[in-house]
């Protein structure tokens, strides 16, 4: 008969180890029996023969360690093995596998819940075919940089730049869907008709707009909206859906993980054909045939192998022929690609410093988990002490030391899968607070970091990575002790006080919490500063929200404008408010735009001609929103009648045009020196406008009510407490127009919180570290001094014996914990001066070397290593010195 | 008991496939014929038999069986398989060889 299979016979061995085990046993021991049978036969005493035998057999036990060696999946069977004795050896030590699943929990979590954000921003890519070959195309002119398009400047590049297979072109905007009953506003993407075609996004129902779709009335939904609005349901195809009160058939719907082409902006719920921004886009006349109303972004494909200078060199030579066609708009214009796998929001967050923020992100979240992994070689050393003997023992038994460290190796292991277990409820948290650090935004912002399986992924690499590092040192060292000091029991070998390695992975600990601690206190510093700063209007105290009549009711300007003055007419007469005034943006909300000025009498030249940041408000806008004009007059109801148009400037753009003379009565033209003389009615104090770090910007103000525009944002100033004025506001709205939705209703500070966004979250996450990085170096201090405590329990015992007070023997405990602390901690101070981190771009009016922030971190930290050691030195204080010294 | 020599790796498989080859046995039985047909000249740890025995049940040469030994115990008999016949076929060829090349090694004058 042939027999099984070799792998068969030992998968069934190792099913039965136990059994075999018992076999191995009887057979082994009938064989001693039956030895001694003979011996005594042949006339030797029971007893001799047994012996005898015993003898003749050789060592049990080695023989029967050979024969499992025998057996197949040993080396399985022998790790399972170390897994039980290690889980079995981690639950008696209950103390040491709480404080280092803890410390791993903590260090481990945090980094996944920041791979997850950075994922979510920066490596998940743009769910769009090749994204790699995807770019946005912005212009650059003179002082102003990333300018949008006009749609015949888009057909310019789309004909000649032939390093792109192709271009797209999109603008974005506010929309109304549904019905006069309760319209919807939301976030549109208003594109032209190849942009699908162009990206390769494959429709999740039905079909997109495609080449030949420029005018159709036919709309995309996104598939949040179709969740939301259509319960899901697959025959939205093809029904209606009116958008700004105009009818547009479904046409498909978009997948799930495409949320447009930007990030840190708001999520598109629908996608238009551009062809019909007469029905989507209020005021948008003539917007496909004018030069100057730049208003799109450019997308475009690069042609496989083409780089981006060689693709820039071909629009640019694009630009120079738009510039010769029409020099009033276009002289110097150069272009810029902003290659992104992600293109982002270059406004709202210019991706070099996003780079920056990430790295720091990154690096403090790595010295985390640093920390925690020294605090768990920490505990690892200290424990290897503690079981000298054990290991002494086995050693001395035969064990090989590759035995030992394997067995300790699956210990750490064993340890980091339990620490990584104990991540993820600690990441997810973490990602919950992280959500909670990025401004709320008036529609729904793309940027939703989610815990996910790469999540778990990374943590699961991350133990893993971190069970080898901490494992190997007390491994290592394991194996390089011999085993007879162990064995006899005493304190470390000769020398025992001089650093070893507990010591160095302290001091480093120390070194890399005071750095993140420094970070930590500088963020704080940098939020206090800017919480501090004068915006140039006043943040509190006021009220904002927005309206958009031409959406919602879809009214015409006429009656857009009688729908405002009867809102602002309500509002000003309720008690409590002080001051009411509508602007088409508020400062610092994150929605700004500039305009080229050209005064009278200076060179029309557009590459010369100042930027400024481009403001529409009405009458009472100034005193809503708290700057005080320092020259002249705000708007007032008369100006929208009147024949010449009326502008304010502020005092940089009025030093720029007009230095040493007085701005008002002077007239200057907008966009184009051919534009219409307007007349300088008033002088503004200048303000933050874009960033509270930026330097001082131009501005100019039109008035509102002559524009087309009807979006606006309302902002009540209140006398006193603006929450308390809410309801007031909201009933005030609903009464002079029940129909109108009032959007984003809140504090004028939540509006600009945005532009604090940076600061804050940098101080949130830096703070968090900073709590983190001193729990875990505490511990580490702590267990350190605790184990020195132990170690030298005689030598304590000698001192008290002689005369030393309890008071010197916390005094000489704290003393050496406070000394490598202290060490740590210099080491770390040079760091936090001289590591090129980067961080001084993130900071806000405060220095690198702050000298308030780095005294403060050693002050604190220094009291929480004292605080750390203390309770260790208490418990030597309280020794009895006769029985230690009797004991040992 | 005379002068004992210590096994030349590998030869103690050789000896328990012969020894199987003449009937099936138990380790001791085993053990037992080895000392019998060296005349007592080939001396082992009866233990290192065991181990042996583990290897080449797991490369399929030998299967163990339990039994009852004529002392009425339960043991576990060993038994060659065909492939271990084949096995030991070639590994005496393979001795027989080895043994021939060192002899002509030590008979060179």
């Amino acid at each position: 008969m042939e027999a099984l299979p070799r792998w068969l016979r030992r998968l069934s061995r190792l099913a039965h180890r136990r059994r075999l085990e018992r076999e191995m046993d009887d057979e082994m021991r009938f064989h001693v029996e039956m030895e001694a049978a003979e011996l005594v036969r042949e006339g030797m005493p029971p007893a001799e023969a047994r012996r005898q035998a015993l003898l003749r057999f050789g060592g049990v036990e080695r023989f029967k360690e050979e024969a499992r060696d025998a057996w197949p999946l040993r080396g399985a069977e022998r790790v399972l093995a170390d897994l039980r004795y290690a889980l079995r050896s981690l639950r008696r030590a209950r103390g040491f596998t709480t404080a280092a699943v803890l410390a791993l929990a903590l260090g481990i979590g945090a980094n996944a819940a920041v791979f997850g954000t950075v994922d979510s921003i920066a490596f998940r890519p743009l769910a769009a075919r090749a994204p790699e070959e995807l770019v946005a195309l912005y212009g650059v002119q003179g002082e102003a940089g990333l300018l949008n398009f006009s749609w015949p400047a888009f057909q310019d590049f789309r004909r000649g730049a032939a390093a792109f297979s192709d271009l797209a072109a999109f603008t974005e905007g506010p929309v109304s869907l549904g019905g006069r009953t309760e319209p919807e506003i939301a976030w549109a993407v208003h594109a032209s008709d190849n942009y699908f075609t162009l990206l390769g996004v494959k429709p999740a129902l039905g079909a997109f707009f495609g080449p030949g779709d420029l005018d159709a009335p036919v709309v995309v939904l996104s598939h949040a909206l179709w969740l939301r609005r259509f319960g899901g349901y697959p025959d939205v195809v093809g029904r209606t859906l009116p958008v700004n009160g105009t009818p547009f058939t479904v046409v498909g719907v978009a997948p799930a993980q495409f949320t447009g082409t930007r990030l840190f902006t708001y999520e598109p719920s629908v996608w238009l054909p551009a062809g019909m921004h007469a029905n989507t886009i209020p005021g948008s006349a003539g917007l496909l045939a004018r030069h100057d109303a730049a208003r799109f972004i450019l997308l475009g494909r690069l042609r496989p192998g083409v780089t981006p200078a060689r693709a820039r060199a071909g629009a640019d030579a694009v630009a120079r022929r738009l510039a010769a066609e029409h020099p009033e708009l276009y002289r110097g214009l150069r272009t810029r690609l902003v290659s992104n796998r992600t293109p982002i929001n270059p406004w709202l967050a210019p991706p070099a410093r996003i780079a920056a923020a990430a790295r720091m992100v990154l690096l403090g979240v790595a010295l985390v988990l640093l920390i925690a992994c020294a605090d768990v070689a920490i505990l690892l050393l200290a424990r290897m002490t503690v079981r000298r003997r054990e290991m002494a023992i086995r050693l001395s038994l035969g064990a090989s030391r590759r035995r030992l460290v394997q067995q300790l190796l699956t210990e750490s292991v064993a340890l980091a899968a339990l620490g990584a277990a104990a991540a993820l409820p600690v990441a997810w948290l973490a990602m919950r607070g992280v959500q909670r650090l990025f401004p709320r935004l008036e529609y729904a912002s793309t940027l939703r970091p989610a815990a996910g399986a790469r999540v778990f992924a990374y943590a699961a690499l991350l133990a893993l990575g971190a069970a080898v590092v901490f494992g190997l040192a007390p491994a290592l060292q394991a194996c390089r002790r011999s085993p007879a000091p162990g064995l006899r029991g005493g304190e470390a070998g000769p020398g025992g006080r001089r650093p070893g390695l507990r010591e160095l992975l302290v001091v480093a600990q120390v070194a890399l919490s005071v750095l993140v601690l420094v970070s930590a206190g500088l963020f704080l510093r940098s939020l206090r500063q800017a919480r501090s700063l004068d915006p140039g209007f006043a943040v509190d105290g006021a009220l904002a929200f927005t309206l958009d009549p031409r959406l919602a009711p879809a009214y015409d300007s006429a009656r857009s404008r009688l729908v405002y003055a009867r809102v602002l007419g309500r509002l000003a007469e309720l008690p409590g408010v002080r001051a009411v005034g509508r602007a088409a943006s508020v400062p610092l909300d994150g929605n700004s735009a500039v305009v080229r000025v050209f005064a009278d009498g200076a060179p029309a030249d557009p590459e010369r001609a100042p930027v400024a940041e481009y403001i529409l408000s009405g009458p009472g806008w100034f005193r809503a929103i708290g700057t005080p004009l320092v020259a002249g007059r705000d708007f007032v109801a008369a100006d929208t009648g009147a024949r010449s148009e009326p502008v304010v400037v502020n005092e940089v753009l009025a030093r720029r045009l007009w230095p040493g003379e007085p701005a008002v009565g002077k007239r200057l033209r907008l966009d184009s020196a051919a534009g219409p003389p307007l007349e300088v009615v008033g002088v503004a104090r200048a303000s933050k406008y874009r960033a509270l770090g930026e330097a001082p910007r131009a501005a100019v103000w039109r008035d509102l009510d002559r524009a087309a525009r009807s979006r606006s944002t309302v902002v009540v100033r209140a006398a006193g407490n603006e929450a308390a004025l809410l309801p007031a506001v909201r009933a005030a709205v609903r009464e002079a127009d029940p129909a109108l939705p009032l959007i984003g209703l809140g504090t004028l500070r939540e509006r600009v919180s945005v532009a604090y966004a940076a600061v804050r979250s940098g101080a949130s996450a830096a703070l968090g570290f900073g709590v983190l990085a001193v729990l875990l170096a505490a511990s580490g201090i702590y267990g350190v001094v605790s184990y020195d405590v132990t170690q030298r329990r005689r030598e304590i015992a000698i001192r008290m014996a002689l005369g030393a007070g309890r008071a010197a023997v916390v005094r000489l405990v704290v003393g050496r914990a406070l000394r490598l602390a202290l060490a740590g901690t210099v080491l770390g101070l040079l760091g936090a001066v001289a590591v090129p981190t980067g961080i001084e771009r993130m900071l806000f009016g405060v220095s690198r070397t702050d000298p308030l922030a780095l005294a403060a971190s050693v002050v604190l930290f220094c009291a929480i290593a004292a605080l750390a050691a203390f309770l260790p030195a208490q418990r030597a204080a309280r020794l009895d010195p006769m029985r230690v010294l009797r004991l040992e | 008991m005379g002068e004992a020599v210590d096994l030349l790796q590998g030869t103690l498989d050789l000896l328990i496939l012969k020894t199987l080859a003449l009937g099936p046995l138990h380790g001791w039985g085993i053990s037992k014929r080895v000392r019998q047909l060296s005349e007592d000249a080939l001396q082992v740890h009866q233990g290192s038999l065991y181990p042996a025995l583990y290897r080449l049940e797991d490369r399929g040469w030998i299967e163990a069986e339990w039994g009852t030994s004529p002392e009425g115990r339960r043991v576990k008999f060993y038994r060659l398989t065909d492939g271990g016949r084949r096995a030991f076929a070639d590994e005496r060829a393979s001795w027989r060889t080895f043994v021939a090349a060192v002899e002509q090694v030590l008979q060179a004058t």
